[in-house]
């Protein structure tokens, strides 16, 4: 018996889900701008799904263009506000624990992207504390503190489950700048149309959509701006080439599916909750990492002494569990987490649990009976202190 | 009260660790106050070196000038 615990890196699609992309593959096969029944065929599908995806996260239909993967959102997001607020003045400020695509798209632009008629830029990075949370006073002075062209905050952390200050900080900025917010790990939780945001970023991998599938939307009236020369006119001139329309009929149905079923957020958070309280109590010299409390339901991450985290998803992988793995043991061939580097968090033998949609109890509780073993086997063959 | 050294340049995570977790586990309850001056040169020590002292509520302060490869943190508490 195989179980999911590393649904951030994807999940098994719903059957609805599925269905959607099955129905997809069948009759939305053709370019969606051509004017013939195959077409408008196509143009339906993509046009239904636009509006279903708008509704939960809150904008217009036309604010929402679909992307072929979520580093593809981000480095868009980036790159076309940078050349649409340049005016505001060459200085961008993100938090230290954005998703790694988003990290290095700002810092190309302090590396020499350049912007029309810009020297490179400043980039402003605002450390974290040891929960995983921005403080909203020292981002917003971050802001202040020199004439910035956006801004760019994660609703929540996607390693480690902490949530952002999102909605202070939006409303101190008071629409000063375009916020760029990317909601990936918040997607899922109750009240997701209520986030703030001027553009924003998002994949539904842990809702059961398919990983070649995300979200950039950009709130009518913000400048953002194609970084493409030429554009074309698919998704709005926004992202370049025929849309996935299978993929995004699948994404659409997650996401609308997810949205409907609140009660899913309650089970998730009792079972992270139940892996939180009870790892401490079973393994020796571990700590969980992120807030205790604003977190979303899905994510629960730990650290345990004394072992590799690589070698830790390697023997849960044998017990039949996958889980990730953010361990900065240079031994692995895995990079250094810039979250857990930024929180100040033990590094060493870290794991990451995403809850999949569909996780069962009895999967929890099998977790729990492997994890201390699998610690254990994986001490030992590294000599730790018993 | 006890001195003591360890050299864990060349020794990458989570090894520098181990060594500091066996040592502190042959003192830890041997009283007096310990202190365990340790050095690694792999950059994550500079994180779960730390880490390490404060999930065994011990006092950690780092020595070295930031400036070279190596990192260094003198680590102490009290046996009983």
């Amino acid at each position: 018996m195989r179980v999911n615990l590393d649904a951030m890196s994807g999940s098994a699609s719903t059957a609805r889900a599925h269905t959607a992309w099955a129905d997809a593959v069948a009759r939305g096969w053709s370019d969606p701008q051509r004017a013939h029944a195959e077409g408008r065929a196509a143009r339906a599908l993509l046009d239904d799904a636009r509006e279903h995806v708008a509704a939960v996260l809150g904008a217009r239909a036309d604010e929402i263009a679909f992307t072929h993967s979520l580093s593809q959102a981000h480095r868009r997001a980036v790159a076309g506000l940078a050349i649409g607020t340049v005016r505001n003045g060459a200085h961008v400020v993100s938090s230290a624990v954005e998703h790694s695509a988003l990290l290095h798209a700002c810092a190309a632009l302090a590396d020499g992207w350049r912007t029309p008629n810009t020297q490179a830029w400043d980039y402003t990075i605002v450390e974290v504390q040891p929960d995983g949370a921005v403080n909203a006073d020292a981002f917003v002075s971050a802001v202040n503190r020199a004439p910035t062209a956006f801004a760019v905050l994660q609703a929540a952390n996607g390693e480690v489950g902490t949530r952002q200050p999102l909605a202070d900080v939006a409303q101190r900025l008071a629409g000063s700048i375009p916020l760029l917010v990317d909601g990936t790990a918040l997607l899922g939780e109750p009240n997701f149309d209520e986030t703030p945001w001027d553009v924003l970023t998002a994949a539904a991998s842990h809702l059961g959509a398919p990983n070649a599938c995300a979200v950039l939307a950009v709130r009518t009236g913000t400048r953002w701006r194609s970084p493409d020369r030429p554009t074309d006119t698919y998704e709005h001139g926004w992202v370049p080439g025929q849309p996935d329309v299978a993929n995004i009929a699948a994404f659409a149905a997650a996401l609308t599916e997810s949205a409907a079923e609140t009660e899913r957020c309650h089970r998730l958070n009792a079972l992270s909750r139940q892996i939180r309280d009870a790892v401490p109590n079973l393994i020796s010299d571990c700590v969980v990492v992120g807030a205790s409390d604003s977190r979303v339901s899905h994510i629960v991450t730990m650290s345990f002494l004394y072992v590799s985290g690589a070698a830790l998803a390697a023997e849960l992988d044998d017990a039949g569990f996958a889980v990730a793995s953010g361990s900065a043991c240079a031994s692995d061939v895995l990079a250094p987490s810039h979250v857990l580097s930024a929180m100040g968090a033990l590094t060493e033998g870290n794991i990451r649990v995403s809850l999949p949609w569909h996780i069962t109890q009895e999967d929890v509780d099998a977790f729990l009976t492997a994890l201390p073993r699998c610690v254990a086997r994986v001490r030992e063959k590294f000599g730790a202190p018993s | 009260m006890s001195n003591h050294t360890l050299d864990e340049r060349g020794q990458a995570c989570p090894y520098p660790v181990i060594a500091l977790g066996h040592l502190w586990q042959q003192l830890h309850t041997q009283p007096g106050k310990h202190t365990i001056v340790i050095t690694a040169d792999d950059p994550v020590a500079v994180i779960d070196i730390p880490a390490w002292c404060d999930i065994k509520s011990v006092d950690c302060e780092r020595l070295d000038d930031r400036t070279g490869p190596d990192i260094t943190f003198r680590v102490t508490f009290s046996g009983n």
